[in-house]
């Protein structure tokens, strides 16, 4: 049996929509609010905000917030590569690179994830590789239900704590 | 991972070799009811607290009563013990991680040094932050979050309590920096007497933060700082480069900005909430800080 690899994880999710749906949920601040965060902002290299509709560009910075958590809870990040077609990436959880690949499979589409270049020690193997990868399942299942049925599973209300949907 | 841990197990330490290293933010809590003693351990960089109940700590020989109000912040390699009494006690300990508590400090310190500012020494020693805080809204609100994503199944957990942990972590680095910047003024050589003085000055200041609306003398405010009158001003406005009367009028004057934007009441009522027993004094000295008049103010604001 391989030796499991505790530096990358890959995860994908099917959705009956076309690629490029897929790939516009990904690429504007107000679609990530869609199926992902509270409030996503995207600045461009001279600083200044991209509007909801603005199409993010590698090189952009952003500050991410999620339902459920105040403002002092905020993710910061890089975005690495983003080619208006099927691949959009950026930096994640102590820098860790985040790529989406997103490609036809079987009359579907595959939305891929993967995180990598996370660090191994023992003492935060688990925060990175389980923590990370059990937030972006339910995410990306989110993803699937808001494009094939417009069901939002996200719960928004901070006072529910310690659920899986925020 | 930031895991809530209970307290752990007491055992014998050798004292002269258990300085700990953390390599992650390590929270320790725990409801504990009854008499409880923890004995003399060496402590990381963190924060101590009371969510709940009241303690007694002894920190570097010196104890310390904690209650819900206020937390401590310890310097790494300092000996702490702990004794609680009562019922339904529950006490904080974070730990933050060495070697990132270290980064994010020499990222502070030398990028100021780069920007021309003369380098400041032993900016690794918080021994200046090492007393009571209070007023802390953040750290407040922040603790409960902590204990309950510590424990947590949500998404991205053990990233958003990291997050947290940043933004106290940056807080304190941030807070030291200012501490070491002020010290500096007093141009005290030794350096156990200028950590007692800066932590008195401190005292002091904070005392005026948390009783701004109340009628009080600098004679009470010496008393806090435990110095004669005379050495308290003069140290005070050394250290902190405004005397403490003028830092009493900011203060309430800034409540007072907070209670027009924020509220109907009156202008009157501001006023003597506040702490100001004259009306007409309030308005000047209101003006001279902002350019307006209390009640132009509030219509600016309002907008």
């Amino acid at each position: 049996m391989e030796k499991q690899e505790w530096s990358r994880f890959k995860l994908r999710v099917n959705i009956k929509t076309q690629p490029q749906e897929a790939y516009n949920s990904w690429i504007t601040p107000g679609a990530l609010e869609s199926w992902f965060l509270r409030r996503a902002i995207f600045r461009d290299q001279q600083g200044k905000a991209r509007d909801k509709n603005s199409v993010i560009m590698a090189g952009d910075s952003y500050e991410w917030y999620w339902h459920g958590y105040p403002d002092s809870i905020l993710e910061k990040g890089t975005v690495l590569k983003a080619n208006g077609s099927d691949t959009f990436s950026f930096t994640f959880s102590m820098g860790c690179p985040v790529t989406i690949s997103i490609y036809p499979e079987s009359g579907e589409t595959i939305v891929e994830l993967v995180e990598s270049d996370l660090p191994t020690d023992n003492d935060t193997v688990l925060k990175h590789f389980v923590g990370d990868s059990k937030g972006w399942i339910f995410y990306l299942v989110n993803l699937k239900s808001i494009l094939e049925g417009g069901l939002d599973l996200r719960n928004k209300r901070t006072e529910l704590t310690n659920v899986i949907t925020s | 991972m930031i895991v809530v841990h209970k307290l752990p197990e007491t055992q014998r330490l050798n004292l002269k070799d258990a300085i700990p290293a953390h390599s992650d933010h390590y929270l320790f809590t725990e409801t504990i009811s009854g008499s409880f003693e923890y004995p003399e351990h060496f402590t990381g960089l963190g924060i101590i607290a009371m969510l709940r109940g009241n303690g007694d700590f002894k920190i570097n020989d010196v104890n310390t009563r904690l209650d819900e109000n206020g937390f401590f912040v310890v310097n790494r390699g300092s000996k702490l013990s702990i004794r609680l009494h009562g019922d339904a006690n529950i006490p904080v300990l974070l730990y933050f991680n060495t070697i990132l508590s270290e980064v994010l400090t020499n990222t502070i310190f030398y990028r100021n040094k780069v920007s021309g500012t003369e380098a400041m020494h032993g900016f690794h020693d918080f021994s200046l932050l090492e007393h009571i805080h209070y007023k802390n809204a953040t750290l407040k609100n922040h603790l409960p979050w902590l204990i309950d994503l510590g424990a947590s199944c949500a998404s991205f957990h053990a990233l958003k309590a990291d997050m947290l942990i940043r933004v106290l972590l940056d807080d304190i680095i941030a807070e030291n920096y200012s501490a070491i910047a002020v010290s500096n003024n007093l141009a005290v050589v030794k350096r156990a007497t200028r950590i007692a003085l800066y932590k008195r000055l401190s005292l002091a200041k904070q005392w005026m933060e948390l009783n701004y609306a109340s009628s009080f003398t600098m004679d009470q405010v010496a008393d806090v700082a435990m110095q004669n009158t005379h050495h308290f001003l003069r140290l005070f406005k050394k250290a902190f480069d405004i005397t403490p009367h003028q830092y009493l009028i900011d203060i309430r004057i800034a409540q007072a900005k907070n209670r027009l934007t924020e509220t109907d009441q009156s202008v009157s009522a501001i006023c003597h909430a506040v702490g100001f027993d004259s009306l007409s004094s309030f308005s000047t000295l209101f003006k001279e800080r902002s350019g307006l008049s209390p009640t132009g103010f509030r219509q600016q604001k309002r907008i």
